[in-house]
């Protein structure tokens, strides 16, 4: 579908195929048309072209109160003049369910998200966890054929925003629901989805499993928005041997045939900070860069590197403690080797 | 060594700064609260003297005054033509603000949520009232009354002032409106509630300060209305201000100031109401 306001088409042709049970997040910018795409699908927004298709039914004109498609605002959008078993009990009563049937259901539900004992409290008295966990019991409550989380993990600080998430995902897992994810933080889509679909521009780049699009993103702007990664410039020699030679920030790569661009010409290499080892000196048995420790960063587990090449690459490495060059780790104004760990995770693209 | 010659000067230019400062701040509120008290005392005092003045004991007006007595109260009560004026301006200002509140709550609606061509024109219209004075306003009304041939009668002055409180409703629900989280409609719309349900049971409820507000503001000029009342009423048709304007130009006695006493009171209490009300949905809120 495309969906464009005026002259600016925020989707554009976008496709998007999500199967029973799966948990499928937009990642993307702000500005890149996800939550476009996701008013589209829950029926606030019409698409200008293309089709929304429910369970074999086009859904283009159905209103969004019949579409049964549940949504986890980020704000958590609680109806703040009821309480909370007000709130869960709301999708059910709009069904005009037996009031038996609602109370118990409403009982279930502050069960599932261990919040038993609140039912009678307002929203603005819980705390922003607890809000999220309404809010979610409130749509899970009318058993939705399909749910749709707008950066529902948003409004929360880091560390619990990672506890809800595995709290989330725990929650939604078992009940085998269609869910809808639309994030801008990748470690969240990383860890939460079943499959990734990058956005830019209005546009669907890749949209893979979490590893897949780690290990082996479409095009440059997948590589530099997903994870860490040093892109160098370096100019393809073509085929040779078994693989496909390079020249990166000067130094000669052979690497697999699939690695991504192929013939000749300029081109930019990815390499993973983790896939790229310091040592004292270039190993014997595959090409290094030889530079000087331009800083050394402790992060906790991991120390974070950048070593200046040639006065004009800068290559990020980054090692566990327990491996990052002797007990002290490399100092700043070293002069070292770096080389790659696994050739077979490098990436080359063509050049922008 | 020189950073160690410079470090007294320094804490001594911030020393200065300091003095500085907290006069400048003391300037500040001093004159703050000098002009804030003077404008309350500007704006308090002239009522205040009325209110005072309609319990006095003599038979003339008289600040301040003669003894301390409800005897004009009392005669006012007696007064036939004013207890039906009193009536007559409440059933008014209740059915206009009825009226309004209904009409302006379902105008604000779309002018806030919707997107369309012409509504910043169509806003600006709405509120015209507002700046249009009222005298005008009561001019035009009578003689498009008269046009169309319809006689002056109780529902044409309930009419007339609907047109001239109901953008108090329309501004005030508005600005609530504004406030309001669009995402809770969303969340209504998806959990199976229809337009209807969306408005009534979730919107309207988180309304009911600004409504309050409105409406409160809007009874209060409907009852205290002058202008408008004197073009539509007719002869036969008197409401409360427009007997207390009759019996200033008559005989100013402390009559006067008991029914501008009652219409202050009357005033104050509704804003109490609207506050009070106001004040119950916060709790339930905040």
């Amino acid at each position: 579908m495309t969906r464009r306001y005026g002259a600016v088409t925020a989707v554009d042709r976008v496709s998007l195929d999500v199967g029973p049970g799966e948990f499928v997040t937009l990642l993307g910018p702000s500005g890149c048309g996800k939550t476009t795409l996701l008013k589209c699908i829950a029926g606030f927004l019409a698409p200008s072209e293309g089709e929304v298709v429910l369970r074999a039914e086009v859904i283009n004109d159905v209103l969004p109160h019949l579409r049964n498609i549940g949504i986890v605002f980020q704000h958590y959008a609680l109806f703040p003049h009821m309480t909370v078993a007000d709130n869960i009990a709301f999708g059910l009563r709009m069904r005009k369910r037996p009031r038996a049937e609602i109370g118990r259901r409403v009982a279930e539900m502050l069960q599932l998200v261990k919040l038993g004992g609140f039912g009678g409290r307002y929203p603005h008295e819980l705390s922003g966890g607890q809000q999220q966990r309404v809010a979610l019991a409130r749509v899970l409550a009318v058993e939705p054929v399909l749910l749709l989380l707008d950066e529902p993990f948003g409004a929360l600080d880091k560390k619990l925003r990672v506890e809800m998430q595995l709290e989330v995902k725990q929650l939604i897992t078992p009940l085998r629901m269609t869910t809808i994810f639309v994030t801008h933080d990748q470690e969240e889509a990383m860890r939460m989805s079943d499959r990734v679909a990058v956005m830019n521009a209005g546009r669907i780049i890749q949209c893979d499993a979490p590893a897949a699009i780690y290990d082996r993103p479409r095009d440059l702007f997948v590589a530099d928005f997903i994870g860490n990664s040093n892109l160098l410039d370096a100019k393809l020699l073509g085929a040779g041997g078994d693989g496909l030679r390079v020249v990166a920030a000067g130094v000669e790569l052979e690497l697999p045939r699939d690695a991504g661009a192929s013939g000749a010409g300029e081109a930019v290499v990815m390499v993973r900070p983790e896939n790229l080892t310091v040592t004292a000196a270039a190993p014997p048995d595959r090409p290094a860069w030889t530079g000087v420790v331009a800083f050394a960063l402790h992060t906790g587990p991991v120390m974070e590197y950048e070593v200046v090449v040639a006065d004009t690459w800068r290559l990020r490495v980054s090692r566990p403690r327990a491996q990052a060059g002797g007990g002290r780790g490399w100092q700043e104004g070293d002069r070292v080797a770096v080389s790659v760990l696994d050739l077979e995770a490098v990436r080359v693209f063509p050049a922008r | 060594m020189s950073a160690e010659t410079a470090a007294p000067s320094a804490v001594g230019s911030v020393g200065v700064g300091r003095t500085r400062g907290r006069l400048g701040h003391a300037a500040f509120w001093t004159v703050m609260w000098t002009l804030g008290l003077g404008a309350l005392l500007y704006l308090l005092l002239p009522t205040l003297i009325i209110v005072f003045a309609s319990f006095t004991a003599s038979d003339y007006i008289a600040f301040p005054p003669q003894g301390l007595s409800f005897r004009w109260f009392v005669k006012l009560w007696g007064f036939e033509e004013v207890r039906a004026s009193a009536g007559r301006s409440l059933l008014v200002a209740l059915a206009a603000t009825a009226l309004s509140v209904v009409l302006g709550v379902a105008a604000a609606f779309p002018l806030v949520r919707s997107r369309f061509p012409g509504r910043e024109g169509l806003n600006a219209f709405l509120m015209s009232p507002l700046i249009l004075p009222s005298l005008v306003y009561g001019l035009a009304a009578l003689m498009f009354v008269s046009a169309i041939g319809v006689p002056l009668s109780v529902p044409v002055l309930v009419l007339s002032h609907v047109a001239v409180i109901v953008p108090y409703v329309i501004r005030t629900t508005a600005a609530s409106l504004m406030l309001l989280d669009p995402h809770l409609e969303e969340a209504a719309m998806s959990l199976g509630a229809d337009a209807w349900n969306t408005f009534l049971r979730v919107v309207l409820p988180n309304l009911v300060p600004g409504i309050a507000t409105g409406g409160a503001f809007a009874f209060i000029s409907s009852f205290d209305n002058l202008t408008v009342s004197l073009f539509l009423a007719g002869p036969r048709i008197e409401t409360l201000p427009i007997r207390l304007f009759a019996m200033i130009n008559f005989d100013l006695d402390p009559a006067a100031a008991a029914i501008s006493a009652v219409l202050v009171i009357l005033a104050l209490a509704v804003v109490l109401l609207a506050h009070w009300a106001i004040g119950l949905t916060r709790i339930a809120r905040f």
